[in-house]
């Protein structure tokens, strides 16, 4: 296939070869088409968000009523309705500490092409910590063989930080609280929707492989 | 071949000869002939419309009848090949760039567009990108650059394609929703030989004017109101369109000119003229020589002013105050002696108007009306239409 030009505002794409051109005219062409688009549950839309049988995942992360994957790490845990409800749990993280939550979801590529992914906590309430550098909520992921960092080391995704997911593949996020200087209280530590943004620029690209992506922005509170 | 003799009245005539018949007019014939159509796949078509060729064309199949279709659901047929996704993620927007091409295949170049429908589903107002369309269509890669709707229409040259890219938009809506579904499903896809491509209407300037009331000012004696005198009348002029200039020619009486008026973008004004007793009002505006052209194609009810003169039998300006006014032409300020090529408007629901009675008999709104009566009227005026402004407006 011939590479096709792009020209913004004037149209189209140049086709080579005589075979399309013109076995006969028309004055106008009404063509009614089927759109079939379809709103997926998170764990399986293009951009998959999936909560997992870990004990983290099945104490603080679930789909909605709607779709909808969230995390909420409170006094209720128990979110996916796995576990023994009776069960006496904490109602938070602690105060000046770290905490890692490892295993709370799968992030997914289920388009069309390699992504990459990034968060924004833009539109959420994040309290602030007395750790210039150490966000109060970060997600992060266990590197692998493949990864730069040694496999088993979480590595850390600073917001508006951007990482790589190749198409068709899965990578298991977990959830690290900074509560350095944040004193228990009743107002929570994060509170809001976590805009997950997956890029994937050849999705759109001429064929050179195979392969392919939307991007994506989706709200997950 | 034998001359056939006619007998009017009898209305037959005699015919010598089995021949002569079917050789002549026909009212009515059934023939069947057959004509071959034949139905292409769409890669084929004369519209032609196929996946384009790259990742996101996937989400396009070629059914069974050769149909383009765009599966984003679990009905996509690349899915089992790969462990891909089964719609797009709700409270997102998702952008798929070129995703299917549509190819002018016919002999001449075309207009291609996705036809608008009033039906076409949109986020809720409240909502993030409230009131934008549930899923966009737009050129290629360029985002911004819709191809809904006739005004938005690409050319496409004989032998070109262009790629359409699709955004999504899944605020407030869950799990399972399509976001055509009140379209069933269906988009139109339009290409025209004949239509002018991206050439989107004009925002013109459209004025329509009515009469409202008519004002009055006061004569006191020793302190006290005693009465109410006719004075002006007050004008409703509509702007359906950006701000623009206009001139109001009010005959009579005393006639009235006034030039330069001004009236601000989809607007509703009023505008007082000398004149207190209107037998006609025009509006004349100049929207510049496109829109000229544009609105009077769309509006049967507007003239230009030399269409107006040609209809009413006027030579310019003048004589319009002269036919339609008892007292000449105005002055301070005089009107022009005759206007440009203007559009020209009407001013409506003037009491007595058109009625082809002539000036003198009219009855018009009270001249003086006692304060005791106002701001009511005669009941003879008010019978006709006219109100003082003090009662329209209670």
């Amino acid at each position: 296939m011939q590479r096709r030009n792009f020209l913004i505002g004037v149209s189209g794409t140049a086709v080579a070869g005589s075979a399309l051109l013109g076995t006969g005219a028309f004055s106008r062409v009404e063509s009614h088409r089927n759109v079939q688009i379809q709103v997926a549950d998170d764990s399986e839309a293009y951009l998959g968000m999936v909560p997992l049988e870990t004990l983290n995942s099945q104490n603080y992360v679930s789909t909605d009523e709607n779709g909808h994957l969230y995390i909420q790490i409170d006094g209720e845990g128990n979110q996916q309705g796995e576990g023994p409800s009776e069960e006496l749990i904490g109602t938070g993280v602690n105060s000046n500490s770290y905490t890692y939550f490892d295993g709370m979801f799968d992030l997914c590529n289920n388009g069309k092409a390699d992504a990459n992914i990034e968060y924004s906590l833009e539109n959420a309430n994040v309290l602030e910590n007395d750790e210039p550098d150490e966000p109060t909520f970060a997600f992060y992921y266990i590197a692998t063989e493949d990864d730069a960092d040694p496999a088993g080391t979480r590595v850390l995704v600073n917001e508006d930080q951007s990482v790589p997911l190749e198409v068709g593949s899965c990578i298991t996020i977990g959830v690290r609280t900074c509560t350095k200087g944040i004193d228990a209280s009743d107002t929570p530590l994060v509170d809001g929707p976590v805009q997950v943004i997956a890029d994937s620029p050849e999705a759109g690209e001429p064929n050179e492989e195979s392969n392919g992506t939307p991007t994506s922005t989706p709200d997950n509170t | 071949m034998q001359r056939r003799n006619f007998l009017v009245g009898l209305g037959s005539a005699s015919v010598g000869g089995s021949a002569l018949l079917g050789s002549g007019a026909f009212s009515r014939v059934e023939s069947h002939r057959n004509v071959t159509v034949e139905v292409a796949e769409d890669p084929d078509a004369y519209l032609g419309l196929d996946k384009c060729d790259t990742p996101n064309g996937s989400y396009v199949d070629i059914d069974d009848n050769g149909h383009l279709e765009i599966l984003m659901n679990p009905d996509n047929p690349t899915i089992g090949e790969s462990p891909l996704g089964s719609g797009v993620n709700s409270n997102s927007i998702s952008n798929f760039d070129n995703v299917f091409q549509i190819c002018n295949q016919g002999k001449e170049d075309a207009c291609v567009w996705i036809a608008d429908d009033d039906a076409w589903p949109t986020v809720p107002e409240e909502e993030t990108m409230g009131g934008e369309r549930r899923v966009e269509f737009y050129l290629n890669g360029f985002r911004d650059q819709s191809v809904i709707g006739e005004g938005n229409g690409i050319s496409l040259e004989v032998g070109e394609c262009v790629c359409i890219g699709i955004e999504t938009r899944t605020f407030d809506l869950a799990e399972g929703d399509e976001l055509l579904g009140e379209l069933d499903n269906q988009i139109q896809i339009v290409a025209d030989v004949d239509s002018e491509c991206g050439t989107e209407p004009l925002d013109c300037p459209v004025l329509e004017g009515e009469y409202e009331c008519t004002l009055y000012e006061s004569s006191e004696t020793d302190g006290e109101i005693t009465s109410w005198n006719r004075s002006a009348t007050k004008f409703r002029v509509t702007n359906d369109g950006p701000n623009t200039e206009f001139s109001l020619a009010v005959a009579d009486s005393p006639g009235s000119w006034r030039p330069d008026a001004e009236i601000p973008a989809d607007a509703s004004s009023t505008f007082n003229a000398d004149a207190s007793f209107p037998f006609s009002a025009l509006i004349a505006w100049d929207p510049g020589e496109e829109c000229r052209d544009q609105l009077i194609e769309a509006n049967p009810d507007l003239q230009t002013w030399s269409e107006y003169k040609a209809d009413n039998g006027l030579d310019n300006l003048d004589d319009w105050y002269e036919t339609f006014g008892t007292s000449g032409i105005p002055s301070n300020p005089d009107p022009p002696e005759d206007l440009d090529d203007q559009l020209i408007v009407q001013v409506q629901n003037i009491p007595e108007e058109g009625q082809g009675t002539s000036p003198e008999d009219r009855i018009g709104p009270d001249e003086e009306i006692d304060n005791s009566l106002y701001p009511q009227m005669s009941q003879e005026a008010m019978n006709e239409g006219w109100i003082t402004c003090e009662a329209f407006n209670e």
